[in-house]
């Protein structure tokens, strides 16, 4: 009996050690999250899944966007906007226009739910990438595709953060994502 | 407690020493320097508690300043695991659950654990501190080609950081527990050491992930979560949940439990 009530806590801390109990459509799944500065403002772009709340209609992707003084007054911004939360445990991507900004990375790192793992990219127009429809539909997703196809896996968060290299520029044209040959 | 328990014991430091990895302050700011100090430390003040203890035996003042460092050290223990590990559910397992579910919840599993016999006790610990081990090992060698050595320049200076001595206080306990209930040390001591072992292997492995210096909440969760082998095996950090339950249980239980003895005065028989 002693035996069988020791089951018990083994079970327990199984079914407490599964994922975040977020219920996935009552938030936006974050696929692709990008950052451009222009002169002391930071924009924020976000590109989400969000579902819907019958079975018979798909989850539609959006495109949101805010602006601030700063990466974490911009997402303050932005949220208070949102009647979903926002979820970072699928972002697949993170975009940066021209250079990768610093203080967009300790941002980052300060989210509870990201991956360091999540791959760093950047682009020369922001704006345009994360507006365009891309080959499969998300953003986050065919940059990991395009990376993981061409080798380029190295550009990941903890990578950029422990050394700061640089990362892979990647841009839009005629609906197809394709690196810069060479840079500016 | 038979001689045959020895495995038994060995696991249930193993695993308290460990339950340092859940807490957030020791790795905050990750020093292996300190690390290795304060594991050092450890080992030598468990020694020094173990004579202090048969010397309680004949004097009653040594006894009283004895017991009262480990209800102190058990309390801190107690405290610390407890408000590391509510804190790990709040802002990473469980964060949109009410704060008061949340503590009713490890409560509850706190007083089942406390209301299970010592030998239970003891073999919860063997079998789940097998799995701990191996979850350690999988993730270091699954976690080598993303390791950066040029970190452990860094990394290696010498500092000391009172946080994470705080963290290893509790330690203390183990010299009372065992001997109450065990009488054999030996497997105590060794428990201790791969229990040291262990947080340092898991310390480093997140330095050389994530770089020394940093100042990121759970390391070992985040340097375990950008392991990925192959498309199958993607985010392993499902296991440091495991692994961090699994200790802090271990570590509340142990400390509230010696508390106890303390308290009540019973079966305190220290061979």
């Amino acid at each position: 009996m002693k035996k069988l009530l020791l089951l018990l806590p083994i079970t327990l801390i199984f079914l407490l050690c599964g994922c975040a109990s977020r219920e996935i459509d009552r938030g936006y799944l974050v696929s692709a999250i990008g950052f451009s500065k222009e002169k002391d403002v930071i924009n924020l772009y976000i590109e989400a899944l969000s579902s819907s709340d019958t079975t018979d209609k798909p989850s539609e992707k959006v495109t949101l966007t805010a602006s601030g003084t700063s990466p974490q007054i911009a997402f303050e911004n932005l949220s208070g906007t949102l009647v979903k939360p926002l979820y970072f445990e699928q972002l697949g991507a993170v975009v940066f226009e021209k250079e990768i900004n610093r203080q967009a990375l300790n941002f980052l790192k300060d989210i509870p739910d990201i991956n360091y793992g999540v791959f760093l990219v950047k682009t020369n127009d922001i704006d345009k990438l994360f507006k365009a429809q891309t080959p499969n539909g998300l953003l986050g997703y065919d940059i990991i595709g395009l990376l993981k196809t061409n080798g380029k896996t190295k550009s990941s968060l903890y990578a950029i953060s422990r050394e700061y290299f640089d990362a892979p520029t990647i841009n839009i044209e005629n609906g197809r994502l394709h690196f810069l040959a060479k840079e500016n | 407690m038979p001689k045959k328990y020895s495995l038994h014991k060995f696991s249930l430091c193993f695993l308290f020493v460990l339950a340092t990895l859940a807490a957030n302050s020791p790795i905050y700011h990750i020093g292996l320097f300190s690390l290795i100090l304060c594991g050092a430390i450890s080992l030598v003040l468990i020694f020094l508690l173990c004579i202090l203890l048969n010397l309680g035996q004949k004097n009653k003042t040594v006894f009283y300043i004895t017991t009262c460092c480990v209800a102190l050290a058990a309390a801190l223990g107690a405290v610390t695991g407890f408000l590391d590990f509510f804190t790990f559910l709040k802002t990473v397992l469980l964060p949109q659950s009410s704060d008061i579910l949340l503590f009713v919840a490890l409560v509850l599993l706190v007083l089942f654990f406390l209301k299970t016999p010592f030998d239970a006790l003891f073999k919860y610990s063997l079998f789940t501190a097998l799995i701990c081990a191996l979850i350690i090992a999988l993730c270091f060698i699954s976690g080598i080609k993303t390791f950066d050595f040029n970190a452990l320049n860094t990394a290696l200076t010498p500092d000391f950081q009172f946080d994470t001595a705080l963290y290893f206080l509790p330690i203390i306990v183990l010299p009372f527990f065992i001997k109450c209930e065990a009488g054999n040390t030996k497997p105590m001591f060794l428990g201790t050491g791969a229990g040291v072992a262990g947080v340092l292997l898991c310390s480093l492995q997140s330095i050389l992930i994530l770089g020394a210096d940093n100042d990121i909440t759970f390391p070992y969760l985040k340097a375990v979560g950008v392991i990925s082998s192959g498309s199958l095996f993607t985010r392993l950090d499902g296991l440091v949940y495991f692994l961090f339950f699994v200790t802090t249980i271990i570590r509340i239980t142990v400390c509230i439990k010696a508390i106890a003895k303390i308290v009540f005065q019973k079966g305190v028989k220290v061979q």
